[in-house]
């Protein structure tokens, strides 16, 4: 059986350089084993500003929580802020759940089309589309 | 507009993510092998050195919060083996940190329907 592991707590501070400049990840003390596509956490944890839809919900959720976090990550290191801040967490909370997506101006077409892949699901105006074309 | 897990970009693997445009110019498997030069690299004179890290960091207390719920099973601590910290014997004193959170089970924000803004 297919066994596989997901972070549940992607953010920056998780993201260290060592002295060659390589990534290394840390933290994985909420970490989660998911054996099979079925298999779910119903555990709450993370990171506010990182936190999934469906882990707000309470929703069972699995390791697409983990992309669902890289793209805040993403979209952080972008532009400053993740896509759904709020200093009120609470409305944080609401508009991770149903804020429209929005770009700062300078975001490239590839990064948008990237990070709505991940948070809104566009395939077929976006991501489907490969091309080499740099905008 | 959805946020359903299961259509989300990644959802079918890593490979997806990987296969984007944006990453075209990522060459992943040299990645993972340290063989890509990064393009910065952090100043240290030794493994205690700490002047990389913000003032607002160095000054606070450490501490262990450790999680209360059930620790990770012997079989997934054994992945961290070699790692500069991992739980004890008995397989408790996992770490978290101070931006972490853990909701109640119960936990609703407290209004469902959408936002005005």
């Amino acid at each position: 059986m297919l066994t596989e592991y997901f972070h549940s707590d992607l953010k920056p501070e998780n993201v260290l350089l060592d002295s060659n400049g390589h990534i290394a990840l840390t933290d994985f003390g909420l970490c989660k084993e998911q054996n099979g596509p079925n298999d779910v956490a119903e555990t709450f944890c993370g990171t506010a500003e990182y936190l999934a839809p469906e882990v707000l919900k309470g929703q069972g959720y699995g390791k697409a929580v983990d992309w669902w976090s890289l793209g805040i990550l993403l979209y952080e290191m972008l532009t400053g802020l993740p896509p759904f801040f709020s200093e009120n967490t609470n409305l944080m909370y609401k508009k991770i759940l149903f804020s429209e997506l929005t770009f700062p101006q300078e975001i490239s077409h590839n990064a948008k089309s990237l990070l709505s892949g991940v948070f809104i699901f566009l395939p077929y105006l976006f991501v489907i589309k490969k091309t080499t074309d740099s905008f | 507009m959805t946020r359903d897990p299961e259509k989300r970009l990644g959802a079918n693997g890593a490979d997806e993510i990987k296969a984007h445009v944006f990453f075209a110019d990522i060459q992943f498997e040299r990645l993972a092998k340290k063989s890509v030069a990064a393009p910065f690299k952090p100043t240290v004179n030794s493994e205690l050195d700490t002047s990389q890290f913000d003032e607002q960091f160095l000054r606070e207390l450490p501490m262990d919060s450790l999680v209360d719920t059930a620790p990770l099973p012997d079989s997934v601590q054994e992945k961290f083996r070699g790692f500069t910290f991992h739980g004890d014997e008995e397989g408790q004193g996992v770490t978290t940190q101070a931006r972490s959170i853990r909701l109640s089970p119960n936990f609703q924000p407290d209004d469902h329907s959408p936002s005005n803004n």
